[in-house]
């Protein structure tokens, strides 16, 4: 099992017990998962994405984690900052936040950042949110619009793109897209519709696009573990 | 041994889920789960009536793995007369309050004070949210108002407060709370968090089925705790809190 939705680092409202590189290794041994697609948490919230990049590369020294860059698509670095990745850091992956850093997927600044994945083939994670929406502290983070994704989806069908952090919900109503878009997968850490989500998840026909992802530090492993397997 | 002391046959879309009940003690291996039967908001007395025959036709069928909760809305005129045949006549071993009222409600008093009688424990719905918070939906605060009015009643603070920074820090000084970890909430810190604040004595084990299962034993077994905490969380302080025979 590989862990496509997971990070090393802090968070800014609240105390992360556990939260290097290490840790997380421990937690995947411990609960049978091979490796990973592994991105910091401080780059979200730092002015230059790349400075956090760089710090995360010195803790990966595992062979089977793929360092996932954090790009901001609105600062001037951030298209450099692929390719620079890919050259420097040996980075497999860019994922964006939009309910933080608050851009249009739709718009000109992600239109260059795609056209920059596509030359370097590189996949788009795609974080929906950070923290369940029920605990947020001291901002609201931008709800990502689902209207809005749908057209990107539409618009970059020859991406291999995972959106994390996704609802049940969004699921259901991006059910087209996922069972259309070859190479459009979603991860597991943000299903909260009760208790049996693959018997739900088959029923929509997309299970086969599902893949594990944690969302770690900020979810408890164990329990993205036990729903994921649970059959 | 697990018990999940918080649970729900049928919740606010009246679909009646007998069948996932067992099916859960089943799948988990779960040994005895308590359910408690909420109906709308703000339920006329039918709707309780309705709701608690419910799971009070369920546990009896199934006494050795169900057990169940009277759901009450205190501020209805009937709520003593549904108390008394709740507990005395139907077999409910502790009592819900959902979000009929805020918990510290004065009107709640006197049915608080029959609960302490019959050393049965309440167990409070209690959410703090950032947003699409309820009406009369209790928080932390509440409970501990509660809890210090009545020290001799048995409390149970459901979801750890919703947001346990804003639950366990109201509740950390009220001895006479306990929490349940149950919710669709798991974030990695949470737990141990509440370990460290109020202890591992007064944290039971809950899941909220069917709003969530899994994910809430994936939390205990992944807590910096030892297998024997483990298993107070499990079963050993449930065994304590509803044991009418223990009283504070």
């Amino acid at each position: 099992m590989i862990d496509y939705n997971c990070y090393v680092g802090g968070w800014p409202f609240r105390k992360i017990r556990y939260k290097s590189f290490e840790d997380l290794k421990r937690l995947h041994a411990d609960n049978n998962i091979e490796g990973g697609f592994v991105s910091s948490t401080y780059s979200i919230f730092y002015n230059d994405p790349y400075e956090g990049d760089m710090d995360l590369r010195k803790e990966i020294t595992d062979d089977n984690y793929n360092l996932v860059l954090t790009v901001n698509p609105l600062l001037p670095g951030a298209v450099p900052s692929v390719k620079r990745g890919i050259d420097e850091l040996n980075a497999k992956g860019v994922k964006v936040f939009p309910w933080f850093h608050d851009f249009d997927l739709n718009g000109r600044e992600m239109k260059t950042l795609t056209d920059e994945l596509r030359e370097t083939n590189l996949p788009l994670f795609i974080v929906l949110r950070g923290d369940d929406e029920r605990l947020q502290y001291m901002f609201s983070a931008k709800e990502v619009q689902i209207d809005a994704l749908k057209k990107f989806l539409e618009g970059n069908k020859d991406l291999e793109i995972y959106l994390c952090n996704i609802r049940m919900n969004e699921v259901e109503q991006l059910k087209d897209q996922i069972t259309s878009i070859s190479r459009l997968y979603f991860d597991f850490s943000g299903l909260k519709s009760g208790l049996f989500q693959n018997e739900q998840l088959i029923e929509m026909g997309v299970a086969g696009k599902a893949r594990y992802g944690s969302m770690w530090p900020l979810n408890c492993m164990k329990s993205t573990v036990l729903s994921y397997n649970l059959k | 041994m697990i018990i999940d002391i918080h649970a729900h046959s049928w919740v606010y879309d009246n679909v009646n889920r007998d069948d996932l009940i067992l099916k859960v003690i089943e799948k988990f291996g779960i040994d005895k789960i308590y359910i408690s039967n909420v109906y709308a908001p703000s339920p006329t007395e039918e709707e309780v009536g309705l709701a608690n025959k419910a799971a009070e036709t369920l546990a009896k069928s199934h006494p050795e793995h169900i057990g169940a909760f009277l759901y009450l809305s205190p501020e209805h005129q009937n709520a003593l007369d549904v108390l008394k045949r709740g507990i005395e006549d139907q077999g409910f071993e502790g009592v819900k309050f959902w979000l009929s009222t805020f918990c510290d409600d004065m009107v709640v008093n006197k049915s608080v004070e029959r609960i302490i009688d019959y050393g049965v424990p309440l167990l409070i719905h209690s959410f703090h949210k950032s947003t699409g918070q309820m009406d009369n939906e209790s928080i932390g605060v509440n409970v501990a108002n509660l809890a210090k009015r009545y020290p001799e009643l048995k409390i149970i603070m459901a979801h750890l407060g919703g947001n346990c920074y804003n639950g366990i820090p109201a509740i950390r000084d009220c001895k006479n709370v306990w929490v349940d970890i149950s919710s669709s909430i798991y974030r990695a810190d949470d737990l141990n968090y509440t370990v460290e604040n109020i202890g591992v004595d007064r944290v039971l084990f809950g899941t909220d089925c069917p709003i969530a299962y899994s994910s809430c034993i994936g939390q205990v077994l992944e807590a910096d705790l030892t297998n024997e905490e483990k298993d107070r969380i499990f079963y050993k302080n449930a065994l304590k809190v509803l044991d009418r025979s223990f009283r504070l």
